[in-house]
Order: C-alpha cells, then structure tokens, then sequence
C-alpha cells in the first residue's frame, strides 16, 4: 500500500514536470497569439492577460502583409521537394538495382558530401548563383534546395530499396514488367512512408532556411519567403501595432500546421530521425 | 560502407574478358542517363563550391575582379596570436615607478608598445590582456574578432550540447514512465508540434523580449517580468557586452527540444524488458535504474543528439545574426557570422572562404573522431 503511494507520488510529479516545461516551450506561442489580439494601448496596461476586446483589425492587416511570402514560400518549397524526390528516387533506384561501371564510385561521390559543412560552400555557391544571373529569382533557391536535399534522400532510399522483397520485384519482372513499371507501380507505393519522411524533412528545412534566401533573393521583395519576410517586418511601435506584428508571425504559422494535421506520423518521424548531414 | 553494396538481381552473367567496359558502359547508357540531372546539379552547386572554397581561401578576392594569390596569408592572419607583456613605466633617473594622482601604476598604451616594436607586432591589434602582479599581459592578433568568435563559440557549443542533451534526457525519462501511453502520445504530439512556426518567429519573438522600454514601445517580457520584482533588474540585455552571451544562451528557455526528446524517448523504448525487471528485482530506485541502465542504453541515442547539437554550435548563426548583428562591439561575434561579414560587408571573399575552411577542418575532425568512437564501441560489444 505504501510502495503503491509512492509510485502514484511519482507518476503525478511526472506530469508536474512535464506539463511545466510544456508549459515554458508553448509560452511565446501564446504570448504571440494573445498579443494578436491587443492594441499599443492595451499592450502597455495589460502586457500579460487575455486581450479584453479581440482586435480582428491586427489580422486582417497582417494578412495582406504575409500571404504574399507565405505564397512564395509554398512555391519555393513546393517544387523544391518535388526535384529533391524525383531525382532521389531515379538516383537511389539506379544505385539500388543496377550494376554499372564506376557505380560504385558515384555513389561515395554522392554520400560524401554529406561530409561536407554547409558553412564552407555557403560563399562559392553564393557567387555561382550570381553568376549564372539567378540572384533576385527563385531558382536561385529551387536549384541549390533540389542539390543539396538529394543528397540526403538518395542515401535513404537506396537503403530502404535495397531492403524491400527482393522476391517480389523478381515476380514482376517474370510477368513482363519493365523497370519504369516495376518503379512507380512497385517500389515507389512501398516505399511511401519513407518518402514522405524525407519529404517533411526537405519542406521543414527550405521552409525555415533563412541566410540563403537572405543573401540571394532578399533585395527582390516580391519573392521573399516567410523567414526573411517576417524579419523584415517594420517593428517600429509607431508606424504598426505591435499585434498586427504578431498576428503575421501567427498566420505563417497555419501552412505547416495544415501540413501537421495531415502528416502528422511523419512530421514526427522526420524530425526525430535525421540523417546526418554536416 | 561495403554493406550497402548488394548483390544486384539483374547483374550482368559473368562480366567475361570478351565484353569490354565500353561495351558494358553502352549497356547502361539509360541508367547513367538517369543520373545526368543529379551529376549536374551536384557540379554545379555542390564539388565545384567545395573545391572553389578550398581554392579561394589561398587569395585576397573580392569576388569580382581582385584576386591575388596569397598562399596561407589568410590562415596565418585568422590564426596568429601573441602575448606581449608590459612592465610599469619607471623614472628613467631613479628607477622608480611611475605613478599617477590616484597612485595607480603607469602603463605605456599595448598600441603604442607594439607600434615602437613593428617587426613583430605589425599589422597586430590588441585583443585581451590581463594584469598579475604590477605586469600587464596582453593577447595581440591579427585579427582579435576571429579569436573572440572562436572563444565565443567554444562557449555557445558548451551551452548548446548541454541543452541539446540535459532537459531531453529528464523529459524522455519522464515519458517513457508515463503509466499512460494514451498521454504519453499525447505529449510527444505536443512536443512536436512548435515545429509548425516558423523558426526565424521563435528567435524575433526572444529579441523583442530582451528589449528595454523606449518611447512608446514596451519592455519586452524578460523586462517586464524582472520590471514586476524591481524595476531595477530591468537590463538591455542585448546591448551589453557583459551580458550579451548569457542573454543569447539563456534565449529558448526552458530549452525543450521535441526532436531530441524523442529521439532520446526511442532509445529508451528499445531497451529490453527483462533488464527493467532484472534491475527492479535487485530493489533499484529510480535514480539508480537511470545511472545503471537508462543513461548506459542511452549512449548511442546521446552522442547522436551531441553530433548534431556540436554541428549546429560550429557553423550556425541565423540567431545571432538577427538577434545582434554580433554586437555590441563584436562581443556575441562568432566565426559563421565573421565569415557572412567579410564576405556580404566587406567583399573579402577569400579571407571569407579561408575561415570557412578552418570550420571545415574543424567539424571533419570531430566527424571522424566521433565515428571512430562509435565503430570501436559497436566492436566491442559484437
């Protein structure tokens, strides 16, 4: 009975701990969320509460603001992920299946970038983008997003294609099934979950970046994504309420919300099994 | 590496004498086809920075139309470091020491010492010095931001490892003896689900709660918090060189990293029931089960989580960058952001790649060290 109290004791101390430091971790997100409700002038009386009359004002506001960068941003990682997929799956899939010349080779070519540091090419890559005159366009972003999260994805699924029923492939191939067939009817429905893995981890990764598009697209405000937008908000008390501020950081919050809801076992799959990458 | 190499269903019956490579590389015309795209973008913006990188940090460039070969100038100028010490002024007749009204000893001024002593201390500037006894002893570089940026580093992986690993390691522990796993889900949902707002929100979110009230603007929360105890504590946090890197640690808090905790959680799911029981039996308390089972089972999980806290410590920047510019006076410098500077503000872009390089060198020497220690560990226990 005594060791039972003991144990209930803990389980509910568990819970006090865990709820404080959920508690601490979701509170700027509340802070931004109540504030999006309050005038300057009610920010300086009542900095801390529930705002006592809700300014849609500050939403409606913000909204034209951000919806332009949230637009650029779904572009930019959009079709970025569709490259990085399309070429990781015909890249792993030659590297899984075939056998050919300096096979080998190229593929140490490929998994030994993940050695190198993004900190070291960040300048070169930076100049080459200027010079083929990409600077200021989006394809200065797509192009640089495409190469470098392939590298990633087509170690994983070469992997996780050389993992797959060997027998199964076979059969198909016995029916008269031609490798393109064999690809996309076969090995690309089994292999969806670790797809969509990888394809959260490229969109979580473009959709945060924020130096990169920083450098190469921030003088073109037409075609800022969401981090660099954000950061250039006018934060002058005077010139914009501070809540229509933080009612723009909470709208660029609802894309990847929507994406939560409906990959919600794979954004937690992808953000808790990296792949190293330097 | 070799295990990732399998044999391949379809593989060509015996690659005999008679057919010859050309013959064979015709055969896979189409799969080298398929990876043209690849190949091209890797060349583009991936083997050709890296080489560029490699190659660019041996000049004084500016990008455009300025390249002079320099050989190791630029490495020799981020890394030259020196003391100098100096010795209390004396009277020249008597021997004496100098002293001003207070009675405080006279020191000749570390710039003046090294301008009257130019063939070694040329192109060096002051850095750091400290007094022991009546001698002053002065650090002098080249380049004293790059020095500072490397300690300020060191300080921002410390406290980034920590992070990254002490609160995840409670919280995953926390979990995973959670009776209900019904709430256990639960959790790891919500710890997950911050990852919806953008990053860059997070870090202008903790900039504007460092700030001191100013005209009509408010004190950021920090302020406020402090303002409610006495409005003394108030602080411009972000402003102060003696507070700045406190202030830039303490940002996060309370450091909950959902990725990591999860990360840490699975590990621990893995571990075997029998163990759990087998130490339960021996009457073990919590702590004891954590020192003897939990933390031992953890290892891989941990040093995977330290990798990449260590990586992102190295290179990182997005949030000093925008929270203080590395201000004020290059006191919350560190190299990442040195490296953006020479580059973006003063079109040193070979003095730019060269301290990419030393990053480079840096992070490949713990890449390897660090899997040198994982593949020992996993023979060990095979």
């Amino acid at each position: 009975m005594r060791h039972q109290r003991g144990a209930l004791r803990a389980e509910v101390m568990r819970y006090i701990v865990l709820l404080a430091f959920l508690g601490g971790m979701f509170y700027p997100i509340l802070f931004m969320l109540l504030t999006t409700g309050k005038t300057n002038a009610e920010l300086s009386i009542n900095f801390f509460g529930f705002p006592r009359d809700i300014q849609i004002s500050n939403l409606t506001r913000a909204w034209d603001a951000v919806v332009p960068y949230i637009l650029n941003s779904v572009l930019v990682s959009g079709v970025a992920v569709a490259g990085v997929l399309a070429l990781a799956v015909l890249g792993a899939y030659a590297f899984a299946r075939f056998s050919f010349p300096g096979k080998n080779m190229l593929f140490y070519g490929v998994v030994a970038l993940m050695m190198i540091p993004g900190i070291l090419t960040f300048v070169p890559q930076f100049l080459i983008a200027r010079d083929l005159g990409l600077l200021n366009t989006r394809l200065a972003l797509i192009l640089p997003y495409i190469a470098g999260g392939q590298v990633g994805a087509i170690f994983m699924l070469r992997i996780f294609f050389a993992g797959l029923p060997q027998e199964l492939l076979e059969a198909a191939r016995v029916d008269g099934a031609n490798e393109i067939v064999i690809l996309f009817r076969l090995v690309v429905p089994l292999s969806i979950p670790m797809i969509m893995v990888i394809a959260v981890q490229n969109i979580l990764g473009t959709w945060n970046d924020y130096i990169w598009p920083l450098v190469t697209i921030g003088m073109n405000e037409s075609i800022r994504t969401v981090p660099i937008g954000l950061a250039f908000l006018p934060t002058e008390y005077a010139q914009i309420p501070y809540g229509a501020i933080m009612a723009g950081y909470t709208i660029s919050a609802i894309p990847l919300a929507i994406l939560f809801v409906f990959t919600m076992r794979y954004f937690v799959e992808g953000l808790s099994s990296g792949a190293l990458k330097l | 590496m070799a295990t990732l190499s399998r044999p391949v269903a379809d593989a060509p019956p015996m690659p005999s004498n008679r057919r010859n490579l050309l013959q064979r590389i015709w055969d896979a015309k189409f799969v080298y086809l398929i990876l043209v795209p690849t190949f091209v973008l890797l060349v583009i913006f991936a083997y050709y920075p890296f080489v560029n990188a490699l190659y660019r940090s041996l000049y004084d460039w500016n990008g455009v139309n300025v390249s002079n070969y320099v050989g190791m100038e630029n490495f020799a100028t981020l890394l030259s470091l020196k003391f100098a010490t100096v010795d209390p002024k004396t009277d020249e007749v008597t021997g004496e020491p100098l002293r001003d009204e207070a009675g405080n000893l006279v020191y000749e001024d570390i710039r003046r010492v090294m301008r009257n002593n130019e063939e070694e201390f040329e192109d060096f500037k002051a850095y750091t010095s400290i007094q022991i006894g009546d001698r002053q002893y002065h650090l002098v570089a080249k380049d004293p931001v790059f020095i500072r940026s490397m300690g300020n580093m060191l300080v921002f992986v410390v406290a980034d490892v920590a992070k990254a690993i002490l609160i995840p390691i409670l919280l995953a522990v926390m979990l995973y003896h959670l009776w209900s796993h019904r709430w256990r889900y639960i959790f790891r949902i919500m710890l997950i689900l911050p990852a919806v707002v953008p990053g860059v929100v997070y870090i202008l979110l903790w900039r504007d709660f460092f700030k001191m009230p100013s005209g009509n603007q408010q004190a950021g929360l920090v302020n406020q918090l402090l303002g409610l105890i006495d409005p003394n504590l108030m602080h411009t946090w972000l402003g102060d060189v003696n507070t700045v890197i406190p202030a830039l640690i303490f940002t996060g808090f309370p450091w909950v990293n959902g990725a990591n905790t999860l990360i840490l959680l699975a590990g621990l799911l893995s571990i075997p029931g029998e163990l759990y029981d087998a130490v339960r039996m021996d009457g073990a308390g919590a702590w004891t089960t954590f020192r003897r089972l939990e933390l031992p089972m953890l290892r891989g999980p941990i040093r995977l989580v330290l990798v990449f806290a260590l990586i992102g410590a190295v290179q990182g920047y997005t949030g000093i960058l925008i929270m203080t510019n590395g201000g004020p006076a290059n006191a919350s410098m560190v190299p990442g952001l040195w490296l953006y500077q020479n580059a973006f503000q003063f079109n040193r872009y070979g003095y730019a790649s060269a301290i990419g390089v030393i990053l480079f060198i840096i992070l490949i020497t713990f890449t390897v060290a660090s899997q040198r220690m994982l593949r020992s560990e996993v023979e060990y226990e095979g």
